[in-house]
């Protein structure tokens, strides 16, 4: 079954790229363009795995998967968190927000597919 | 998919000038001193994004530079680095090469050469290292590469026994070129997964690495359950079992890594190299993330749950008072969506509405006054309005994309000149039409190195004056009515009149026993080849300086204002019109012909009484307004046209506006007043000085369009100017 995937980042440039990317390795892609938004459409979409930028205006990417944690559905979905940020106290804190993974960014759309079916096969 | 990518990129590129923007406007605030956490988080997301689609993109030098200029900034975000002046000026002109990184990136420019910058930029990181244990710095690879990213995937677990794990390599992006580790692959592997009791939390499944392990050829040998609670004690989202596996020789250290990238942290993975025995006990410095529990050991009951505790809730962290958005809300905060859309279409839209005005307008003329009364017509001429107001705005844009580049303009301009001047910016927001923005740039680049170069005096200069060793320089927008009003105000020393006069004298530019106005006097610098500067500097250029600025902005339709006081600065203001296309003009005849004159010039209409009309000497004459004497041109005689066999008193004289004052312009007889789609000429015929283009009017004959300025400065100047004409 194709995986149904959110990404959430506030750069179109990037969300394109990654919807088009991924689309070709047979996701099916929906976006969002920051924290907020992204949260109302894991809501309305319940997705198999969310990807997430950090930095993003209105609601960062921590705060973002939080409030999915945060929410009983969402408990076991992976969340990517896909960053050009890498320090290790990000990603500490991305982990106990509820992330699953950390991508850095730029990403090698093959990478990235192979790291997506780590995650939700 | 290419042309998806170009489009795409075309975004990113966008998203870059709106990031260097965001960067150059936060970078100036830090350097005023304003250092605030936003304004440096500001200015390193702009960064941080643009390194990020670098990436992407595959643009390595404007990736590598701006990893490097993203470290530092991250030093001052984390407060590691003070951001005194010294480094925000490093910054700012770290900056500058980000600029021309981004200009390279897009094709525009050649990659800059950064490595200067670059050893600044790493010499302010080491200093700043140096300045505190600074731990993190450390841990941050400053290697610029893409693939120094090492620890691409953060969560790694406690890793047990790695001997030969080099964190340069990461674990992650090696996948697709494991075959070239293969060839160093041990001859086998023992692994231990103990997953922490949370495994299952954040979307993290063990059962998933299990059977990665398998496809790759591994053998899961043992289970151990001993941490099994009771059944009544059980967390159906705990991990409880830990297991064995063999993996075969051929797969490399990083694959089985790799493997286990998203394991939950806490976990235990212990790799152990069959063949080369070497198992060591736990090593926690590779532990890269700061680990909550001391739990390193890989003690086999180190996962076993002592207590069962069923209120340590692992996997959910309590639910938050997060607004959970309905789906129906989430529809109405969709993002406003844009298209790109070629400047061609835009203008070949324009041109299509130009012909559909002046199409309404003959339809009009054609109609009987009784049809003309009937409500389709007017109608109709609001709705045809309506389009074009709609297609203008589509090319409007704010004149902040001509002032983004002024910041950098002057700091280059103070380093060449070495003056110290700060920049004070407003009005970027008004909008223009976006053929004025295109062709306002050069001015505005003229008009700020005269006031850097002429104007703003030396540091030591304005300290002797009393002036602040600082200089300053204003540039504002602003629009009032259908104009838009540019200014670049200095506070240097002032046109010094004097000096102007004599050289323009000695040029022979004014006769020597010429009275001038102080007005007058000041505009001859834009007299052509007129240059104040006391040596010929690479910075105002040679002897080029207000002449093409007046006549680059006599070609917009503009004028320029010049007001100055000695000693406290002077001010340059462009008045341009908001649109190039479209002109609201007064039609008048003149020996048969019809001219169109722009009505913004206009400032009354006289019939002239007998009497009122007086010759004075160099056979000019003038007009008796009110008290005051204007001097009047006769068109006919600027056009060189028949003399016309009537009284003066069968003539209109009609009041413009010029630089040089009010002038009456006399024609035979005002027609209309109407608005007319400027067509340029420039095309078919050579530039003629006096003429703005052509229009059609209403019943379908050609009009041509004065271009008042030019007329009456070319009839009036101390010198004839070479004819210059405008280009609509």
């Amino acid at each position: 079954m194709t995986k149904r995937i959110l990404t959430v980042d506030d750069s179109a440039s990037m969300r394109m790229l990654l919807k088009a990317s991924l689309t070709k390795q047979g996701f099916a892609i929906e976006t969002a363009d920051d924290g907020e938004h992204g949260l109302s459409r894991m809501c309305e979409l319940n997705p198999d795995l969310l990807i997430t930028d950090i930095n993003m205006p209105k609601m960062d990417g921590f705060e973002l998967i939080e409030a999915v944690r945060g929410m009983q559905e969402f408990r076991g979905t992976p969340i990517l968190v896909l960053s050009t940020e890498f320090s290790d106290d990000k990603k500490a804190r991305a982990r106990s927000a509820g992330a699953t993974g950390w991508i850095t960014k730029p990403f090698d759309p093959d990478k990235l597919g192979a790291a997506i079916r780590r995650v939700c096969p | 998919m290419s042309d998806d990518l170009d489009d795409i990129q075309a975004i990113f590129f966008e998203e870059c000038n709106e990031g260097l923007a965001t960067a150059e406007a936060g970078l100036s605030t830090m350097a005023d001193g304003d250092t605030s956490a936003d304004v440096i988080a500001g200015v390193f997301r702009a960064v941080h994004s643009i390194k990020g689609g670098a990436g992407a993109f595959g643009h390595e030098a404007l990736q590598s530079f701006s990893h490097i200029f993203e470290n530092l900034l991250d030093e001052v975000r984390a407060g590691r680095i003070e951001p005194t002046a010294h480094i925000c000026k490093n910054m700012l002109l770290a900056f500058d090469v980000l600029s021309d990184h981004v200009q390279a990136a897009q094709g525009f420019a050649d990659v800059p050469d950064d490595a200067a910058m670059l050893a600044t930029l790493e010499a302010l990181l080491v200093e700043g290292a140096g300045d505190a244990p600074a731990a993190d710095a450390a841990a941050e690879p400053s290697a610029p590469a893409p693939e120094g990213e090492a620890d691409e995937f953060g969560f790694m677990p406690v890793v047990v026994d790695i001997a030969d794990l080099d964190q340069d390599a990461d674990p992650f992006m090696d996948l697709g070129d494991s075959d070239a580790q293969v060839a160093a692959a041990p001859t086998g592997w023992s692994i231990r997964f103990a997953p922490s009791r949370e495994a299952m939390a954040n979307g993290s499944e063990p059962l998933l690495v299990l059977r990665e392990l398998e496809r790759m050829g591994g053998e899961v040998v043992g289970v151990e359950t001993a941490s099994l609670p009771p059944l009544r004690e059980l967390d159906p989202e705990g991990a409880y079992l830990a297991w064995s596996i063999n993996m075969p020789a051929s797969v490399t250290r990083s694959d089985i890594e790799e493997a286990f990238d998203f394991v939950a942290p806490d976990s235990v993975v212990d790799i152990v190299d069959d063949t080369a025995s070497t198992a060591q006990e736990s090593g926690p410095e590779q532990q890269p993330e700061p680990a909550p529990e001391a739990d390193d050991q890989p003690a086999p009951a180190d996962a076993a749950p002592s207590a069962p505790a069923a209120e340590d809730q692992p996997s959910a962290p309590p639910l938050k008072a997060v607004p959970s958005a309905p789906p129906a809300e989430a529809k109405a905060i969709e993002p406003p969506q844009n298209i790109r859309v070629d400047v061609s279409k835009l203008d070949m839209l324009l041109n299509l509405v130009g012909e559909l005005v002046i199409r309404n307008s003959i339809l009009a003329d054609r109609l009987s006054p009784a049809d003309q009364q009937r409500v389709e017509l007017p109608e109709l001429a609001r709705l045809t309005r309506e389009i074009q107001d709609n297609v203008m705005a589509l090319r409007a844009q704010p004149i902040r994309q001509a002032f983004s580049r002024v910041p950098r303009m002057l700091r280059e301009l103070c380093a060449a000149t070495n003056k110290d001047v700060a920049l004070e910016m407003s009005g970027e927001s008004t909008e223009v039409d976006k053929s004025v923005i295109e062709k306002i740039g050069e001015p505005l680049t003229h008009m700020i190195r005269n006031a850097v170069d002429h104007g703003i005096e030396s540091a030591e200069e304005r300290i002797e004056k009393g002036k602040p060793a600082q200089g300053n320089l204003k540039l504002s927008a602003e629009q009032r009515g259908a104009r838009i009003f540019l200014r670049v105000a200095d506070d240097g020393r002032g046109i010094d009149r004097e000096r102007v006069l004599a050289k323009a004298v000695e040029k022979g530019i004014v006769a020597s026993d010429a009275t001038l106005s102080d007005e007058e006097i000041d505009n001859l610098i834009c007299a052509p080849g007129f240059s104040t500067a006391e040596t010929i500097s690479s910075i105002s250029g040679r002897g080029v300086g207000m002449d093409v600025v007046r006549s680059n902005v006599e070609a917009l339709g503009g004028r320029i204002e010049i007001t100055s006081v000695p000693g406290k600065g002077t001010t340059f203001t462009m008045i341009l019109p908001l649109t190039l296309a479209i002109l609201d003009g007064m039609v008048v005849r003149l020996s048969g012909q019809r001219y169109v004159l722009p009505l913004s010039n206009v400032v009354e209409t006289v019939q002239p009484e007998p009497g009122q009309m007086r010759p004075v000497a160099n056979s000019s004459e003038v007009i008796d307004m009110r008290g005051t004497y204007v001097p009047v041109k006769r068109l006919s005689e600027l056009f060189q046209l028949p003399a016309a066999a009537r009284e003066d008193e069968d003539s209109v004289v009609i009041i413009v506006e010029t630089d040089a004052g009010n002038v009456g312009l006399m024609v035979d007889t005002i027609e209309d007043r109407r608005e007319v789609v400027i067509k340029s000429l420039d095309q078919n015929l050579y530039p003629i000085r006096g003429l703005g283009g052509a229009t059609i009017l209403g019943d379908g004959s050609i009009a041509l369009i004065l271009d008042i300025e030019a007329l009456v400065a070319s009839a009036n100047s101390p010198n004839k100017f070479v004819l210059k004409g405008m280009a609509a």
